[in-house]
Parts: C-alpha cells; sequence; structure tokens
C-alpha cells in the first residue's frame, strides 16, 4: 500500500473535530487518505512540523462575477485566491450578471467551473432574475445537482412569495440561504449609519434595515420549516434574533463575514472605496458585540461574501464605487487575530459547520479520517503577515483587509489530494 | 502657516480662517480700485473641475482667479464620471499631467477632494462635494458676519432648513465653532443629520423659538425634491413652520442680520420680500465671495512678495 502512495504530510499537528494528534497524513493515488500514523513515507514528502492540519475550508458565501463579467473574476482566478486561503470547497452565488436562475444556465455554468481549482458548488436563484416575483424552476435546477438556493439581496422582496418558494422547495430537500440588505430603510445608503455618516454627509444604512429582514426571514421559516440560511449577518441584533428563532425550533443557521467581526466604520472615513461594503462596516460598538456574539458560539459560520470588482472601479468617488471585498486570503488570519476562540472552534466556523450547511460533509470539513479525499489545508496559526490585495491571487486587489496585520497563514492546500498550494505558492 | 489645500475647514483651522480672512481685506481694497486687478499669481493655473452644475461658485472663483492674474482652464466634466467611462483618477492625472497648481473642484459624492489629493501634486480646493462641504462658502460668511459685527465670537448663529443634505452646513458650523460662534441647528426631525451627538452646535425643530435670540438666522435652500421624497408632507407646511416670513422676520433682535448661500427658493425657506430687507445680507456675501475666493486662491498659491500694497479703509 505504501509503494503506491503520493504524498505525505510529515511532523503535523491533525486537529478534526475529533481532537488534535501529532501524525503523518499519507495520501493515495485516488486522492484519498490512506492512513494516518507517525514514521508514514511517500514519493513526496511536505514536511509540516509546528504547523496544523486541518479539513479545508468551506466558504458559504462567496461571487465569482463568471458568466458576465469576466473581467472582474473568473472560476479559475476565484478559487486559486481560494485555495491560497485554504478553501477547498466554495459556494458560488447566483447574482451574477447572467442570473443563475434556469436549467440551462445552470448546466453552462456547471461547464464554466471546470477551470476551478477546487470545489465548486453553485448556487441557484430562488427566483427568477432574483427579482422576488416568479419562483425559479427549483425543481428543474436540483435536478442538475444544485442544492443551494440565494436570494443574495432579500429585504425588498415580498413576503408571500419568500413563503411560497419556502414551501415549494421543502419537497426538494435543499436549503435557501438569504442576504439580509436592500430595504427601504437603506434608501441610497452608502454606510452604517449613525454619527459617522452624519458627518460624511453620506446616506446610511441602519442595523435596522438588516434586523427587520432578519426577522421576517427567521418567522417565515418558523412558520414553514424550511431550511435557511442567513447570509453575512452585521449586526449583533441580528444575531440575537437568529438565535430566538433557533431556540423556538425554526431550521435557520447564520453567518458572520470577517471583516464584520474585525473592522469599523471609520475607515470610510478615507473616502476609499475598498471600504464600502454590503452590509457595510459597523460601530465598533457592534463590532464586539459581535466579536463576542461568535465567540459564544451563536454564529454557526464564517463566510467570506468575496465580491471582486475590476480594480479601477475603486479610483472612482466612494458614492460611485460598488460595494464588496475581495475575502478568501484574509479569513483565516482574521480569525484567529480578532476572535477569542480555540483553533478547533475557528475551524468549526470555517470548515466543519459550513460542510454541513452546504451538505458537503460526505467529501469536506468534520474529520481526518483514510478512506476520505484528501481536501485538507496547512498552516501556521502563528505567523504574522500584513494582508497586501494586489499580492492576492484574485483579479481584483480590493481588500477591506489591507495594510492591516494578522496572524494565521495557510502554507498548502490539498484538493482531492492534489497540493494546489505549496509553501503559499499557488501550483497551477 | 502653510497649507497645501482647502478640503474642509479642518485644512485651516482657526489660525488658517483667521489668516483668510485678514488676507480678505487687503482683497477687499483691491476690489474697489478703478482697475482691481493684481498680478499676485501671474504665471499660476488653476484648473476647474466642475462635476455639478453651478453658476454661482464656478463665476465667483473666475473672477477671483481673473483679479489675479491667474491662468485659468477648464476641463469640462458633466454628471457622474462612471457615466462618462472615465475614472475620477484618470480625469485628475490627465489635468495634472497639464501642469496645473490647483484645481478647484465640485462634485456630488462626499470625499472627492480628499481622493483627487491622494492623486495629484496640485493643491485641491474644494467647491462642494456631496453634502459634506463647501468650506469657501463658509469663508465667505465667516467674513460677512465679521464685516457686520466686528467679530464672530459668541454670536448665536441659528443655521435653519435642510441640515440633512447641506454641506454649507457642515463646514459653516466648523467654521463658526472654530471662530467661538454658538450654533443652533434648526429643522424638522427629518431633515436633521441622524446623529449630530459629536457636533458643537445645539439642535432644535422649533423655529421661532431659537430665533429669539439668534445675532444671525442663516437660512438654507429647501430642495423641492424633499416633498416627494417624504421629508416633509408639503413645502407649504414647511413655510409655515420653518420659512422665515415676514411675522417672524418682526419679532428678530433689532441687530440681527438674515443670510442665505443661494440659490434661494423664494417663498420657501425664506419670504419674497425679506432678502430685500436692509438686515439682509444676501447681496454682501456674492461679493465677499470673490474677495474670500481671491483671498484663499492666494493663501495657497501666493507668496508673500506678491501681496498687494494695502492702501484701504483698514490702514
Amino acid at each position: 500500500m505504501a509503494a503506491m502512495s503520493r504524498i505525505v504530510l510529515k511532523g503535523g499537528l491533525i486537529l478534526d473535530k475529533s481532537g488534535e494528534r501529532n501524525a503523518d497524513v499519507l495520501i493515495g493515488d485516488d486522492g484519498r487518505i490512506i492512513e494516518i500514523s507517525k514514521g508514514l513515507s511517500a514519493k513526496r514528502t511536505i514536511n509540516v512540523e509546528g504547523q496544523v492540519i486541518s479539513a479545508g475550508f468551506v466558504d458559504l458565501n462567496a461571487h465569482f462575477a463568471q458568466p458576465g463579467n469576466e473581467n472582474a473574476e473568473t472560476f479559475e482566478t476565484g478559487t486559486r485566491s481560494a485555495v491560497k486561503g485554504g478553501y477547498t470547497a466554495v459556494v458560488a452565488m447566483p447574482d451574477t450578471e447572467i442570473t443563475n436562475d434556469n436549467a440551462e444556465t445552470a448546466r453552462s455554468i456547471k461547464t464554466l467551473t471546470a477551470t476551478a481549482i477546487c470545489h465548486v458548488e453553485i448556487a441557484g436563484a430562488i427566483t427568477v432574475g432574483n427579482l422576488g416575483e416568479q419562483i425559479a424552476p427549483l425543481s428543474e435546477m436540483a435536478a442538475l445537482g444544485v442544492n443551494i438556493f440565494a436570494d443574495p439581496q432579500s429585504s425588498e422582496k415580498n413576503d408571500l412569495t419568500i413563503r411560497r418558494s419556502m414551501e415549494y422547495s421543502e419537497r426538494l430537500g435543499v436549503n435557501l440561504h438569504y442576504g439580509c440588505t436592500g430595504g427601504s430603510l437603506a434608501l441610497k445608503g452608502q454606510m452604517n449609519e449613525g454619527v459617522i455618516s452624519s458627518k460624511l454627509g453620506l446616506a446610511g444604512i441602519p442595523t435596522e434595515d438588516e434586523e427587520l429582514t432578519v426577522f421576517r426571514l427567521c418567522k417565515l421559516a418558523k412558520m414553514t420549516g424550511a431550511r435557511v440560511h442567513l447570509q453575512q449577518l452585521s449586526s449583533a441584533c441580528s444575531i440575537q434574533i437568529v438565535n430566538e428563532a433557533q431556540s423556538e425550533g425554526a431550521n435557520v443557521t447564520c453567518e458572520v463575514s470577517p471583516h464584520h467581526f474585525a473592522l469599523n466604520e471609520t475607515l470610510v472615513e478615507t473616502f476609499d472605496g475598498r471600504y464600502k461594503v454590503s452590509p457595510p462596516l459597523r460601530t465598533q460598538g457592534n463590532v464586539d458585540k459581535v466579536q463576542k456574539m461568535v465567540s459564544e458560539g451563536k454564529v454557526d459560520a464564517i463566510a467570506t461574501g468575496h465580491r471582486p470588482y475590476e480594480n479601477h472601479l475603486m479610483d472612482y468617488p466612494f458614492q460611485e464605487s460598488p460595494p464588496g471585498t475581495i475575502g478568501f486570503e484574509t479569513a483565516l488570519g482574521a480569525a484567529i487575530s480578532y476572535l477569542d476562540l480555540s483553533l478547533s472552534e475557528i475551524l468549526n466556523l470555517l470548515s466543519w459547520k459550513p460542510a454541513e450547511i452546504a451538505g458537503l460533509s460526505d467529501s469536506h470539513g468534520g474529520h481526518i479520517i483514510p478512506g476520505r479525499p484528501a481536501n485538507l489545508t496547512v498552516f501556521d496559526p502563528k505567523k504574522p503577515w500584513v494582508a497586501n490585495g494586489s499580492e492576492m491571487a484574485s483579479k481584483s486587489s480590493s481588500s477591506v483587509f489591507e495594510g492591516i496585520s494578522l496572524k494565521g497563514l495557510v502554507s498548502h492546500t490539498l484538493v482531492d489530494g492534489e497540493l494546489v498550494v505549496i509553501e503559499g505558492e499557488i501550483q497551477k | 502657516m502653510k497649507v497645501k489645500h482647502v478640503r474642509g475647514i479642518s485644512d485651516l483651522g482657526k489660525k488658517g480662517i483667521q489668516e483668510i480672512l485678514s488676507l480678505s481685506d487687503h482683497f477687499l481694497e483691491v476690489s474697489s480700485r478703478r482697475i482691481p486687478k493684481v498680478p499676485a499669481l501671474r504665471g499660476k493655473t488653476i484648473a476647474w473641475l466642475f462635476y455639478e452644475d453651478s453658476t454661482r461658485t464656478r463665476l465667483s472663483f473666475e473672477t477671483a482667479a481673473k483679479r489675479l492674474s491667474a491662468d485659468t482652464m477648464n476641463f469640462s466634466v458633466s454628471s457622474s464620471s462612471v457615466k462618462k467611462g472615465e475614472s475620477l483618477r484618470d480625469t485628475v492625472e490627465t489635468v495634472s499631467a497639464m501642469g496645473v497648481d490647483a484645481i478647484v473642484v465640485r462634485h456630488g459624492s462626499s470625499g472627492v477632494p480628499w481622493l483627487l489629493s491622494r492623486w495629484t501634486d496640485a493643491s485641491i480646493i474644494n467647491a462642494g462635494d456631496g453634502s459634506h462641504e463647501h468650506p469657501t462658502q463658509s469663508l465667505l460668511d465667516c467674513y460677512t458676519i465679521q464685516k457686520q459685527f466686528g467679530e464672530i465670537e459668541g454670536k448665536k448663529i441659528v443655521i435653519a432648513g435642510d441640515i440633512k443634505h447641506s454641506r454649507v452646513a457642515r463646514s459653516n458650523v466648523a467654521a463658526f465653532k472654530a471662530m467661538g460662534a454658538e450654533i443652533v441647528l434648526v429643522a424638522p426631525r427629518t431633515l436633521l443629520p441622524v446623529d449630530t451627538t459629536s457636533w458643537p452646535a445645539e439642535t432644535s425643530q422649533d423655529f421661532d423659538a431659537s430665533l429669539r435670540d439668534a445675532d444671525v438666522i442663516y437660512m438654507l435652500r429647501m430642495q423641492l425634491e424633499r416633498q416627494k421624497e417624504t421629508f416633509v408632507p408639503s413645502l407649504r407646511e414647511y413655510t409655515n413652520d420653518f420659512g422665515l416670513t415676514l411675522e417672524r422676520v418682526k419679532k428678530l433682535q433689532k441687530h440681527s442680520v438674515i443670510m442665505h448661500p443661494g440659490p434661494m427658493n423664494r417663498g420657501v425657506e425664506i419670504a419674497s420680500e425679506v432678502p430685500e430687507l436692509e438686515n439682509a445680507l444676501v447681496t454682501n456675501q456674492v461679493s465677499n465671495g470673490v474677495i474670500v475666493r481671491m483671498a484663499v486662491l492666494y493663501f495657497l498659491l501666493g507668496t508673500s512678495a506678491d501681496l498687494p500694497e494695502g492702501n484701504g479703509s483698514n490702514e
């Protein structure tokens, strides 16, 4: 058996759901883990002494701009950035220029994902054109293997349509993911509403806009029993609303993005378009609360919300630049640097739990055991580095973490047993 | 005091404001000459970059530049830069490649002067950015008040109207405060900024009460669209509660003055007859605008050797 094996990760600390142990990981030609013990050897040895071996990260919320806006990102460039950040699976949102709202488009997009260098789960739109009027052909898309449907901007959508899509999707056993932005309280909004928006003369987006949507979606989830996941909650109160719904038996989970527990709205005072994100950066008081809630286990997942734009769009005035930041390569560092959590709790949020939510538990997250596909990430949790968007693999270099010192850096990533990142360098 | 830009009042502080106000006295004298022109900025080039329509501010700046003998160029831009397909950065890099000493910019988006100053070596003068700042308006308002009362310190200034969307209000609060005035902002809650806790000003929704002991009543333009956007039920109701009507003017203190940055909506925020009253300083503001903008341009681009000799009233 050992003669056939291809790669051994040597000297690392394996950290998975069952705990931690010092052992080598042997990976076979079929891309699966063959054996985990000490003193293993293979054709290729990767020395990972002093580093952590974990299940690859799973991002529940990523935007790839393809099809339609390939100048901003493609599945290839986006997943290059993903694997560099330790992700082995990502969920691609359907709100591309050409909306993924029908079987034919889903089929084409699946073909396009062949250029990706990690696993891509494509999410379909819940309604046609993401308009909230007519339910998209969920069954036809589900037949092609789509098991996540998303509405990245649900605030303005009609309650009745949301209810019907929740009820209708029950028989398909799929997940419904909702972004909670874009309500009428956020009209023309550019940043968090408050002291700073008032000072800068920018229209504000109050946290209440998100909280009202979260409340509505939780009520509808409870009412219909649908499996609902809420995206990028930026307000501490939103998380509290979800927790209450969970305790009342609603089948709801939620995610937060690293910038919402790490960075605050004062960055907008630079008027730099890179700090325009949706939902917006909030007050430090809110950031502290979100941090605390994540640290107390009140959130189910960390998702990046990776949203790339062409770089020149950041050279426009703040009010004209589009909202979004890239996020794959800073997620681990931000989680380690800003959260008061053990490494295994952080991995639960970056990998194990999102793998369950995305229905990828067979191949991702959870346990590192023989027989499973080797979707693995090796990282140094203590390594200090400084985020620099132009060094990231995404086509976009607009990172909200630009210039910020982080701790924790990915060195190797394996997708189905293939070393796609070695010592921080992408191999494809 | 060497200052590179006038993007907002914070670029100047009290010292900078005072310096510009005293320079303005020099240029007031220049403006009263038979030929109101000096060679103070000969050889300097100033570019206009107006992304928003502006007749008054633009003419005021142009007149100021001409009286200082500066060369000017107009970079014609309209509406949003996105529609035009050229980024702000490309535009400003093009303008500065032609060799300019200062760029006077007006833009509908907050913060544009700050972005420009990152991308060019030229001095940036803000002629209005979104709802954020309009510092030269505030400087001319300070000059007008100082001329009227001898000083700004201790004066009670009521700024009334659409504070929420007003760049004039934001710059004026900063400038009047720096000069030691007491400020009250008056508007219905919908037209006040959401959070003014960090502003050095009181807020009030009772116009009549705030007028009683005011020295300066500073009215802001009420955009007609605000009615459609549900900020107020109707302009009639707005005028009734927050307009400077003749009845309200009668109740003012004898020495109080009325100001407005223009353009006025007569019959809305200000009764038609009010600007013509003796205590209305609206035209003084306009003529002081040219003088103060001469002072601003000279303050940024001039050297003391070029300072015109003053032989006017202040000597």
